[in-house]
């Protein structure tokens, strides 16, 4: 099993080497940039993901009265730590698992690296992402209390939430070939999943039978980690620290296993 | 001609590009795809299990082409994809000496909205070439596809064809010692496909080797140095373009034959006995010999061929004159003949089977033609030869056959024999 996942780790390097600009045009399409022309796509790349922090920040610092609410002052940045990592993560999983199967040609009639698809999907999402996370970056250098130095904890934080993604990607894309249905079902969890992480109230705020129930989700941990790097600015949980990194690498190699053990029944099934 | 078998190939020719080893490939099939799911993650049987192909073996050399033809579902197409790679067999083993270029589906990945540059390029991405090499090629494929003028329009925009000639060209450049191409010919115009054809025999005039499913016999014919018959799963015949594809008319003959006789007309039979009492005399088999006598559907130019009428009588008959017309499938007549015409007008008793055989020596054009019977009686031959005689049996439309060859002339029939120059010079002159 090892070897398998190292064999597959191998592939999605691969990828990343050599097919490179097959990768690059394949992102660009899942962008979508074509459809409206590049300038405009461009620009509504660019406004819809501040747009969208906004629209939230809107809804719960000022109806919602976050400010004096149980967030305290610092509401804003509480809630962008959080939602931040979870649409870059809501993003890529509610598009995986359709990926591979609208890409169905293109697997069936050639040797194509299938491992593009399900990467085109992260890489697709990385720009509203970026954008995004420079927002919180700035906020985060305002209003945080914390050391700056924790900041220092956002690339490798980064890296292993990156490394959970691709792995729950593929094992998605390649599922959904099975499971036409899976997208929906996806969609849903991903719709509750928003509520079922502290991201836009503080774990506190629960009764104590309810913060359990949210410590086995694992994207509470991812994002406590992020409001460790960007609100806390400190080690305030290091149990979620493990419990993230320890997820990320499980999804991937089962992601990776996933994505191997299947891929030879694509082209009879797609 | 090796009539292959399902056993493993123990001896290999010396220099092989490619060399298939009794392949087998099954198709499971689930009804819904959900089920395949619990079968990886449980155990358990929730399949039927269809053969696709069931021991495949042959070897190819470099710079042969090879057609393969065969009937629908014959495994033609699961045959390539397990060769390029693109779907795993369950039994056999497949040796190749270079990555092989698949051209098994024309346009993969070309988006409507793009336009033709852009598609060029992820078409040769989606095939494996490098951006450099792309950028290097696309004058070239752009020059192939004889769409400069178009070229930056959304594809969109294109007709079915211009769509395909894009996408040929993309696919044809990639660099590869074998091209496998399946079908990819079928939908182009007649000028674009000789000029595909003049691109494959130059890829294979540089040591390319080519594998290559085809529906259309004429082009196996022009095209290919070998051909392969597969029929469920199976290779029946290996060899010679003319023979392999003789034989696919045979096999097509016997299913068309079988299909008719239980579903149409048993009248019909295509070169099978039947009895009529309904008549007085009546046709009974009918097909075109060889000198050998033996059956055929390919005719060669130059060669001797007869067709052969069988007519049948119940009853007593002072004179019997069958006759063929053969026609074009634009219904232009070739030639029509009969033994009236030929000057011989047997009579027959109840009971008597007389076989005509109307000998000639094949100088028709290649192409496909209509073969149409009919059957005339009168009294007597003075009967007959005064017109008043009775059609009493005709097969419009009898049979088909194809004329292939390469010899070069105008129009549809080779009427000329031999050339003669004479000098004109100062002999004559003096």
């Amino acid at each position: 099993m090892i070897r398998e996942v190292g064999s597959a780790t191998l592939a999605l390097v691969g990828v990343l080497k050599r097919h490179r600009a097959l990768l690059a045009e394949l992102t660009r399409r899942e962008m979508r940039f074509d459809r409206i022309g590049l300038l405009p796509g461009v620009a509504w790349q660019v406004s819809f993901p501040i747009l969208l922090l906004g629209l939230y920040i809107f809804l719960f610092s000022t109806i919602f009265e976050a400010r004096n609410g149980p967030l305290g002052p610092s509401g804003v940045l509480y809630i962008l730590a959080g939602l931040v990592p979870w649409l870059f993560t809501a993003e890529v999983l509610g598009r995986s698992s359709a990926t591979i199967v609208a890409g169905a040609s293109l697997v069936k009639h050639l040797l194509f690296p299938v491992e593009a698809l399900p990467l085109s999907v992260v890489g697709a999402s990385l720009l509203s992402f970026a954008i995004q996370a420079f927002i919180l970056l700035g906020v985060s250098f305002i209003e945080s209390n914390g050391s700056r130095w924790m900041l220092m904890m956002a690339p490798p934080l980064f890296g292993l939430h990156l490394i959970a993604l691709i792995g729950m990607g593929m094992g998605l894309a390649a599922v959904g070939v099975y499971l036409r249905d899976l997208g929906e079902v996806v969609r849903i969890l991903l719709t509750v999943g928003l509520f079922a992480a502290p991201i836009l109230y503080p774990l506190a705020a629960l009764p104590h039978v309810a913060q359990v129930t949210l410590l086995v989700n694992p994207f509470t941990h991812m994002v406590t980690c992020y409001q460790d790097v960007f609100f806390d600015g400190a080690f305030a949980h290091p149990w979620s620290w493990a419990i993230f990194a320890a997820f990320a690498v499980i999804v991937f190699v089962l992601g990776a296993l996933t994505m191997r053990r299947a891929r030879i029944y694509f082209a009879n099934f797609l | 001609m090796r009539i292959a078998n399902t056993q493993p190939l123990t001896m290999l020719p010396e220099q092989t590009i490619l060399c298939v080893n009794g392949v087998v490939k099954e198709y499971r099939l689930y009804e819904r795809a959900s089920l395949l799911l619990l079968e990886l993650l449980l155990q358990g049987q929730h399949h039927r299990v269809h053969r696709v192909l069931d021991g495949v073996s042959f070897a190819v050399r470099p710079g042969e082409i090879v057609g393969i033809v065969g009937r629908n579902g014959a495994g033609k197409s699961t045959l390539l994809k397990v060769i390029c790679g693109v779907l795993d067999c369950d039994a056999g083993r497949i040796k190749i000496a270079c990555d092989p270029a698949p051209i098994l589906e024309l346009g993969l990945g070309f988006d409507l909205e793009q336009t033709g540059r852009e598609n060029i390029r992820f078409g040769g991405l989606c095939l494996g070439l490098q951006p450099a090499d792309i950028d290097r090629r696309m004058d070239e494929i752009i020059d192939f596809s004889e769409l400069r003028s178009i070229i930056d329009l959304p594809y969109r925009t294109y007709s079915t064809g211009q769509r395909m000639r894009l996408a040929f060209s993309t696919a044809i450049s990639v660099d590869s010692k074998l091209l496998v191409v399946d079908e990819a010919l079928a939908v182009a115009d007649i000028l674009f496909q000789e000029k595909c054809i003049r691109r494959l025999r130059d890829f294979r005039e540089t040591g390319g080797t080519v594998l290559f499913v085809s529906h259309s016999l004429q082009q196996v014919y022009e095209l290919c140095t070998r051909a392969l018959l597969l029929d469920a799963g199976r290779i029946v015949a290996d060899g010679d373009p003319l023979q392999v594809g003789h034989e696919y008319e045979l096999l097509m003959q016997r299913a068309r034959a079988r299909s008719l006789m239980t579903e149409i007309d048993p009248h019909l039979g295509f070169g099978n006995q039947h009895v009529r009492h309904d008549l007085k005399a009546y046709l009974g088999s009918i097909s075109v010999v060889n000198a050998h006598g033996a059956s055929v559907h390919v005719l060669e130019q130059g060669t001797r061929y007869a067709v052969r009428i069988v007519v049948c009588a119940n009853e007593k008959i002072g004179a019997v004159s069958p006759g063929f017309r053969v026609t074009l499938a634009s219904g232009i007549v070739v030639l029509g003949t009969s033994s009236w015409n030929l000057g011989q007008l047997p009579p027959m008793e109840p009971g008597d089977r007389l076989v005509f055989e109307f000998w000639f020596v094949n100088r028709l054009a290649a192409g496909h033609y209509v073969l149409n019977i009919g059957l005339a009686i009168a009294d007597s031959a003075q009967e007959m030869v005064a017109e008043r005689y009775v059609v009493i049996d005709t097969r419009g439309e009898a049979m088909t056959f194809s004329v292939v060859g390469a010899k070069p002339f105008y129009g549809i029939a080779d009427l000329v024999e031999e050339l003669v120059i004479l000098q004109a010079g100062n002999k004559v002159l003096a």
